[in-house]
């Protein structure tokens, strides 16, 4: 089969299996035998995946978990989170996923939100501090017998992803089976998966595509790899996974792609064999990354670019990338056409299509659709509007604002509102602000947000206080502890007072331009390896420059900065480095001496054959 | 004031019992009927949040025998 090429695809017939857990369960029966999901440590066949997802179910329906429920799960990558899922949706309910890092307040603010009645956890210190917390937290390893399956209709709840809201308060989308079997459905005509295929599950589990990489396996008898936890953002255990379980399918935002495509050798494209497909979704795709993709991988592999929303089961427009959206003059590749039961239309402010090739306001119809924002008529009812057209129907704005080539083609524009993506993640500005001005002392607040380096936006914030004593670090530590690791501020300013407009209204173009903080008491670097880290960092982080006792987070570093400083570094010094130095040896100095370590015991490894090779080399 | 406080809209509903906006000048289209409110996007939304107390569509409600 050629790239692009539809498969045929078998097995598969929505009306009779209204849900993915009986889609699932049906590819069980044909292949009960066949390895489902693997981990590190383990695997589990068709048949022991719905055993366990059987033996779960039993113990939540005994909690008094029935249909259209939702249950919270703080779970790890293993193979126990595919059963688990699986279990949660054979009780007839929804899964809430949240990060196991995620601050306890956020964690308990949404779980009350979602009127979650049972929290999913498995590692002690997460449940303790749960329980504290009044919640009721089951083991995801609990059995009991389960009765007969409750009635789950196509329209009931797979799935409620909660996203950044403007107001502070974030918003749980509401996920249909109908919508997202659709989305899985159309992934297998476009990627024809055969059985036995392995598909890497790298996604954090909180990024609505993480769906596709668990679900699309199982319903087709494919295999599900799990990455091990924590490691979804490093490149170099990425390639190692997907060399390891010869996956055919990766799945990234375009951030990640980059890393991915920077840290790949030649090895590693030889022994990335089976990989036959690539999607970027989350953040538009600028041509030179597709460009870098096309030059590491010809034609060999395809690169899908996808545009939708968590509100409308999570993409809806599809473009295969071609060489020439490489050479593309554009800010970003094409969104393509909607895929299989999607429609996308350009409107104006009066709800009447655009020409094509004029801008406007991008909304989405179909079968797609969520059933709304859970327990929250008023923002469903603001953000779902009647389909012009359509008897009846619904469609979703988006807030992004595009145009239809008249090739029928979409771009992406611009966005209405203060929405920005960072990394893929989608983050409002003004819950960034809510959360801030919450913070005793604080006068008035401004987000905003800057692009530090050509591939890297960061949030910055200014601040007034009415109190002397509320400082950057105050507030960085207020905010750390309410809002998730992408939404906080990587440079806070406190500021006399906020420009303003004539109207009263913020002046967000005489805001100052945010920068990379600076260090508080430069150091210069005094050894050799010093200078070289110190070098590598100020590039990274876009900062001028970088003493030797600065903190690489404090400047303004993330994990995936971090990720490519270690990549620079690996390269400086000739030596393997793992990503966790910056994070246990975050200032320059520290970092300094643990790299001399690795190089020397690098040099002690060696044969004498070898130093004596390398030494007349 | 912005356009956007000042735009007036309707409360419309669907036959699955869905609530959403519509241009207060405008006549709902296919399948959606007035509810009677009428104000400023806040004022029907506020509306529509004292109204819509299920938000499963109708034909769920009735298949899940309720």
């Amino acid at each position: 089969m050629s790239i692009g090429e539809p498969a045929i695809v078998t097995g598969m017939d929505q009306q009779s299996l209204p849900t993915l857990h009986d889609a699932v369960a049906a590819q069980a029966a044909r292949t009960p035998d066949a390895v489902a999901v693997v981990d590190g440590s383990s695997a589990l066949t068709y048949r022991d995946l719905m055993a366990r997802a059987e033996a779960l179910a039993g113990a939540l329906a005994d909690r008094g978990v029935g249909v259209d429920d939702t249950v919270a799960v703080l779970l790890d990558r293993s193979v126990t989170l595919a059963a688990a899922l699986l279990g949660i949706m054979r009780a007839g309910a929804a899964y809430l996923p949240l990060e196991t890092s995620t601050p306890p307040v956020r964690a308990r603010q949404i779980i009350e939100d979602a009127r979650a009645a049972v929290v999913l956890a498995a590692d002690d210190t997460c449940i303790a501090e749960l329980r504290a917390a009044g919640l009721d937290v089951v083991h995801p390893d609990s059995s009991a017998a389960a009765g007969s399956p409750p009635r789950v209709n196509g329209a009931n709840l797979c799935a409620v992803y909660y996203t950044s809201g403007s107001t502070g308060r974030p918003k749980g989308v509401a996920c249909t089976h109908e919508g997202w079997l659709n989305r899985l459905t159309w992934m297998q005509h476009r990627h024809g998966l055969r059985p036995g295929e392995t598909v890497l599950h790298k996604t954090t589990l909180t990024f609505d595509d993480s769906a596709v990489e668990l679900f699309w396996p199982l319903i087709v008898g494919g295999r599900v790899a799990m990455l091990p936890p924590r490691l979804h953002r490093d490149p170099r255990a990425i390639i190692e996974a997907a060399v390891e379980y010869q996956a055919v399918h990766l799945s990234f935002v375009p951030a990640m792609l980059e890393l991915f495509l920077e840290t790949l050798t030649p090895a590693d494209l030889a022994r990335l064999s089976a990989l036959r497909s690539v999607l970027s979704s989350g953040e538009a795709l600028r041509p030179a990354l597709a460009a870098r993709f096309f030059a590491c991988f010809g034609a060999r592999v395809s690169l899908d670019n996808t545009w939708g929303a968590t509100e409308v089961s999570i993409d809806s427009t599809c473009h295969v990338c071609g060489p020439a959206d490489g050479e593309a003059t554009t800010a970003a590749v094409s969104l393509g056409r909607p895929i299989d039961r999607n429609e996308v239309l350009v409107l104006d402010g009066n709800l009447d299509p655009v020409a094509d090739g004029e801008p406007g306001d991008l909304y989405i119809g179909g079968v797609g659709l969520a059933r709304g924002y859970l327990h929250d008529p008023r923002r469903t009812a603001d953000a779902f509007r009647p389909h012009p057209f359509r008897q009846g129907e619904r469609l979703y704005r988006t807030g992004d604002r595009g145009w239809r080539g008249r090739d029928g083609l979409l771009h992406f524009l611009d966005r209405q509102d203060r929405q920005v993506k960072i990394r893929g993640v989608r983050i409002e500005l003004g819950e960034v602000e809510t959360v801030l001005r919450g913070c005793p002392g604080v006068a008035d607040i401004a987000a905003t947000v800057w692009q530090a380096t050509p591939t890297d936006k960061r949030i910055a914030c200014f601040v007034v206080t009415a109190d002397a004593t509320v400082t950057a670090a105050t507030l960085r530590e207020y905010a750390a502890q309410r809002l998730p690791a992408y939404a906080i501020p990587s440079s806070i300013a406190v500021i006399e007072h906020l420009p303003r407009l004539p109207s009263g209204k913020l002046d967000r173009q005489a805001l100052p331009t945010p920068a990379a903080p600076e260090p508080v008491e430069y150091v210069v670097p005094r050894t050799p390896t010093e200078d070289a880290i110190a070098r590598i960092w100020a590039d990274v982080l876009g900062a001028r420059r970088v003493g030797a006792t600065d903190d690489f987070f404090v400047l303004g570093g993330h994990s995936l900065l971090a990720v490519r400083a270690t990549a620079r570094m690996i390269r400086a010094f000739g030596t393997e480095i793992p990503v966790s130095l910056i994070f246990e040896s975050p200032t320059v100095d520290q970092a300094a001496l643990r790299v001399e370590e690795l190089v020397l015991a690098s040099v002690r490894a060696l044969t004498d054959e070898d130093a004596i090779r390398m030494a007349s080399s | 004031m912005t356009q956007q406080e000042s735009e007036l809209f309707k409360v419309v509903v669907n036959d699955e019992e869905q609530y959403s906006l519509w241009p207060v000048h405008r006549t709902p289209p296919n399948g959606w009927r007035e509810d009677g409110a009428s104000g400023t996007r806040d004022e029907c939304l506020d509306h529509i949040r004292n109204v819509w107390q299920d938000m499963r569509p109708l034909s769920l409600r009735r298949h899940m025998g309720d």
